[in-house]
């Protein structure tokens, strides 16, 4: 069986299906505050971006903000009710600093929300039509209103953390007097929605599905429980869903190389051969990952400053173990009161981890696969 | 920004409470796993204590502070909870502290070490979520070791590590992103266990010092700070509204109350090993070995047993609850094996 995994890998690798993997992981550092800034705020974000020496990043795409009020065709980017003004700046910006973007969307808009909240799980036409939209305006083509076009974004991942309720509100529902999990199912049916409309818009784009948030096990029993990294994936293996790549976040308790609770780094091996079930050969994105340096409530486990410096190194390393494993994605470039695994302090002063992730990226060219 | 809420459970491992947990009928003991380190404290007909452990996996080492708070009613305790988990490999939580508000089932907890400066956290909203009040990885941040809440503040003192730097009293409101946070300098070179915060009153000690301070927290600091001998160093601190309790190694040890108008100090009991102290109302509740005792304000008086070492005792001024460590054999996947229990009930009342 194993054999045939493999040969099956083989024969898409030599056929093109997928990308090859890179030398050695990517290491590439997200700033969740690029699409809130504009103008000379948002350059100097740029460019302290730039200056970490990542060529790769990941890019919010929130959908509310560029939909806020429902289009007439919602697969058209150039319809009135759409905003792109942020990101096309973001992606401009990026791409002009040679950091190649890489496209997450999520955050359900009020028109398109069953329950008001903006973490409900979207009807699935409405959230493929903007995976659809997001490829066309940035599939290279889409004029710029300068003269020129916007940049591609090859890779687009349909959403962020499916598998908790703060991403994805039911993950399970009551059924017979007990709760049966939900979530899988409905993002399996948005992934295949939306798979066959980005690639129409954008035939380069890499569809990225999973996006899987840090969850060992599942607890079905009540409507905003967790379902762990490896059942969502044996749901969408069920479901027969259509991707590109995966992707997971993977936030350790313990070093990289000692972590093992699911899902840590020594969870790739079982988490790569699931993928294999759904498309042989595809590369893996850690898409994000990190430790944090004080105590919040979002994350409540922490290290020192310093043992993250040593374990942004030892990151570095796990990955490069796994050969599938394209890319690991810090998260983030700076602390924020709920989120303290920055590179950069809440005041923007640099960390020891900041120099150590530098020197990462330096010693860890991008594959030319990777480039804008 | 990203709100994340949900995974922690997930990834942190699981709650320590072994039995008598959940939402149903009062149960007559609670049963933490293993034999942590306990604070706790009584208030408002709520239990709150935290357990500190360290976690050991099959390869490597972490440590946890787990926060948790239960309903007490006569002799039951029931629907515990645990709101609040402090997870870290930056090093040994030696100075975890919780102290219970009074209202809503509340509390507010700190977990440090002597490596790193650990949260202050505040429990918690109606929607039953935390709010971190202060938490600061910078290695010269200074670490948190008591909490408190007074008034409308959430107050606590902080030393630098080594005592390089000097103490503080921190406060903010127990809001998120509270913008009123401060910290003032206080006198001495406080430790762990060594300070004490409550309504209208903060005090400390010195580390290996034989005295106590107290005097009345505000966002500037303490004022009107008093201090009286205590006849021996000074091992632990606890302050409640009009009194402190002092933990002293004189030859032996003994438990003091410091009168906080008149600065009066009173010998509560005196023994061989080192007691266990909690104070809630106007009284003191003393864990000495097995034995358990209380004061309103004399010598202690003995009001029960426990069914082993006394990991700690917290009183609401009418009742007692305590924490004993307790083992017994029991086939664990089909191996006979010793689980040691910490078991947490209602020993007795007040006298």
């Amino acid at each position: 069986m194993r054999i045939m995994r493999l040969l099956i890998a083989a024969l898409a690798l030599a056929a093109g299906l997928v990308a090859a993997p890179a030398q050695g992981a990517i290491l590439g550092l997200q700033d969740d505050q690029l699409q809130n800034l504009s103008g000379a705020a948002l350059d100097q974000r740029l460019d302290l971006l730039q200056a970490s020496g990542t060529k790769v990043t990941r890019v919010d795409v929130i959908w509310k903000f560029v939909a806020p009020t429902k289009p007439a065709d919602a697969t058209d980017p150039a319809d009135p009710a759409y905003d792109w003004k942020r990101y096309d700046q973001v992606v401009t910006g990026l791409v002009a600093r040679d950091i190649t973007p890489m496209f997450t969307y999520y955050w359900t808009p009020e028109w398109a929300s069953r329950t008001g909240k903006t973490n409900a799980a979207p009807r699935v036409a409405d959230a493929a039509a903007f995976a659809a939209a997001i490829a066309r305006r940035y599939n290279g083509t889409w004029p710029d209103g300068k003269g020129g076009t916007l940049p591609l974004v090859k890779r687009i991942e349909i959403w962020n953390e499916p598998n908790i309720a703060t991403f994805w509100f039911p993950q399970c529902r009551r059924q017979g007097g007990r709760y049966v999990m939900e979530s899988a199912r409905q993002y399996s049916a948005l992934v295949a929605a939306a798979y066959p409309q980005v690639k129409a818009a954008s035939p380069q784009s890499i569809v990225v599905g999973g996006v899987t948030g840090p969850v060992g096990s599942s607890v079905c029993d009540q409507a905003d429980s967790s379902v762990g990294t490896i059942t969502f994936a044996q749901e969408m293996i069920r479901q027969r869903v259509p991707i590109d790549a995966w992707s997971l976040h993977l936030y350790p308790i313990g070093s990289p190389l000692q972590a093992y609770f699911v899902p840590s780094w020594k969870t790739i091996p079982q988490i790569t051969g699931l993928v294999d079930r759904l498309k042989p050969g595809a590369p893996i994105y850690v898409t994000e990952t990190g430790y944090h340096t004080s105590y919040n409530r979002y994350h409540r486990y922490f290290v020192s400053e310093a043992q993250q410096a040593a374990w942004l190194v030892e990151t570095a390393r796990a990955a490069n173990q796994y050969p599938r494993v394209e890319l690991a994605m810090w998260f983030n470039l700076q602390d924020n009161p709920f989120w303290t695994g920055g590179l950069r302090r809440s005041n923007l002063t640099p960390k020891p981890a900041w120099g150590q992730f530098k020197a990462q990226v330096a010693a860890t060219p991008r594959p030319a696969t990777w480039a804008p | 920004m990203r709100h994340r809420t949900g995974m922690l459970a997930a990834i942190a491992g699981g709650a320590l409470v072994l039995a008598g947990a959940g939402s149903g009928a009062a149960s007559a003991a609670v049963k933490i796993g293993d034999w942590g380190t306990i604070t706790a404290d009584m208030a408002g007909g709520t239990l709150v204590w935290s357990d500190t452990q360290t976690a050991r996996t099959k390869t490597f080492t972490y440590w946890r502070t787990d926060a948790a708070r239960a309903r007490v009613s006569g002799n039951g305790i029931s629907g515990v909870t645990e709101p609040v988990a402090v997870r870290t490999s930056a090093g040994p939580i030696t100075g975890a502290e919780i102290r219970a508000t009074g209202t809503a089932r509340g509390f507010v907890l700190t977990a440090s070490g002597a490596t790193f400066a650990g949260p202050v956290s505040w429990c918690c909203t109606a929607e039953a979520v935390e709010v971190v009040v202060s938490s600061d990885g910078d290695g010269a941040a200074p670490h948190p070791f008591s909490v408190g809440l007074d008034g409308a503040r959430v107050r606590w003192i902080a030393a630098a590590p080594g005592g390089a730097g000097g103490a503080v009293l921190g406060s903010a409101d127990p809001v998120e992103n509270a913008e009123r946070a401060t910290s003032a300098p206080i006198p001495g070179r406080p430790g762990p266990g060594l300070a004490s915060v409550a309504r209208g009153i903060a005090a400390w000690a010195d580390v290996g010092g034989s005295s106590v301070r107290w005097g009345t927290p505000a966002d500037d600091g303490v004022s009107g700070i008093r201090e009286a001998a205590q006849g021996g160093r000074v091992l632990a601190v606890r302050a409640v509204p009009g009194f402190i309790v002092s933990v002293v190694r004189a030859g032996g040890y003994r438990v003091t109350r410091t009168d906080a108008a008149s600065g009066a100090v009173t010998v509560l009991w005196r023994g061989s090993a080192r007691p266990q102290v909690g104070a809630g109302g106007r009284a003191v509740a003393i864990g000495a070995g097995r034995a358990v005792l209380t004061s309103r304000g004399g010598a202690a008086r003995k009001v029960g047993d426990a069914k082993g070492p006394i990991a700690a005792v917290a009183t609401d001024g009418s009742r007692v609850a305590v924490f004993e460590r307790v083992s017994r054999t029991a086939k664990v996947k089909g191996r006979v094996t010793t689980v040691r229990t910490t078991d947490v009930r209602i020993a007795g009342k007040v006298r």
